[in-house]
């Protein structure tokens, strides 16, 4: 199993690649937001990140996760919330995965 | 140009055609249905799946990602009709064309459409029907998930405009295939002479509206669904 660092460098090299791409600058740590107030990232660029993420975890670890789910969607607290939280679900998604 | 491409439906009919088609242009073609192919060549590979079970869809990209090279086109043929009355369509009937037609579509595309965005650059052509514009007795709930297929395409068209990727829909007028072998000789003659060209489509229709819609540089043409054989 990948541990939580790996995750989280996966996952900030993704919004890096990201910014890079929008011409905005993103200072990335486990608080930073991903949506709503406060956020550098709008709404395609979640889209954006989540995306190129996920693709990066099922290259990564050969998986098949897919990150934008119902049981995601409707959770009380959004995993899409912030760096830490996203990269926290990752790992829950991947572990359930090797489990099957 | 020799690109990857994924093709669903690929067992029979016009989408084994396809397969023929692009491995002969020496394409990577990926190719699924619910049962075995009879395709044996270095550049195809084949997956039995169903396209509204995820899972599955999404392992099956998975494999593509995993070949390397990125992949340009998907072609969501995979589609199932049948004919009857609306008082008389059982719901498992219903359930299974829009599993196939309607939601196999959407989750290929997805899927499909992931790995072309982080590219930007991609084709996506979907299977509409002209049942839907001649609003088709006997085939309402065909038509409900061909329909369902059109808007869509022209939402994802919109959606994916900005990344590269066109999406556009190809609404074949009937085509002798097992898609309609068991539909009445006269109820066919009577659709064909709805149409503005009043005959049978071949597979070379079908594949002449596809090449155009792959062609490097159609960058322009999307969201479009083009009926053949005319209005």
């Amino acid at each position: 199993m990948p541990s939580r660092d790996q995750l989280k460098t996966l996952l900030h090299e993704c919004i890096n690649d990201y910014a890079e791409q929008a011409g905005v600058t993103i200072a990335v740590n486990d608080d930073t937001p991903l949506m709503g107030e406060g956020s550098a990232v709008d709404s395609l660029g979640l889209v954006m990140i989540v995306t190129g993420y996920e693709a990066k975890l099922n290259e990564t670890f050969d998986a098949g996760i897919v990150l934008a789910s119902e049981a995601a969607m409707s959770m009380r607290r959004s995993p899409f919330r912030s760096v830490g939280a996203l990269a926290e679900y990752a790992e829950q998604l991947l572990t359930e995965a090797n489990a099957a | 140009m020799s690109e990857t491409i994924v093709i669903t439906g690929t067992s029979r009919g016009i989408g084994l055609q396809l397969v023929h088609t692009f491995l002969e242009r020496g394409w990577r073609v990926f190719g699924c249905s619910r049962g075995p192919s009879d395709v044996s060549h270095s550049n195809y590979q084949h997956f039995e799946l169903d396209v509204a079970d995820e899972k599955a869809v999404v392992n099956m990209f998975g494999a593509v990602r995993r070949a390397g090279k990125p992949l340009y086109a998907l072609l969501n043929n995979a589609g199932s009709a049948s004919m009857n009355h609306v008082l008389t369509t059982p719901v498992e009937t219903m359930e299974k064309l829009f599993r196939v037609n309607t939601l196999g579509t959407m989750i290929c595309t997805r899927e499909a459409a992931k790995m072309m965005v982080l590219k930007r650059r991609g084709r996506i052509i979907n299977f509409g029907s002209v049942a839907c514009s001649y609003a088709l007795e006997g085939e309402a709930v065909y038509v409900a998930t061909k329909a369902a297929v059109e808007a869509y395409t022209r939402v994802v068209a919109r959606e994916l405009g900005e990344y590269g990727v066109t999406v556009n829909a190809i609404s074949p007028n009937p085509v002798k295939t097992d898609l309609i072998a068991g539909v009445p000789e006269a109820k066919m003659t009577a659709l064909v002479n709805r149409q503005s060209i009043k005959r049978y489509g071949e597979y070379l229709d079908i594949l002449q509206v596809i090449d155009f819609l792959l062609h490097p540089d159609t960058t322009f043409t999307t969201g479009q669904t083009i009926y053949l054989g005319g209005p």
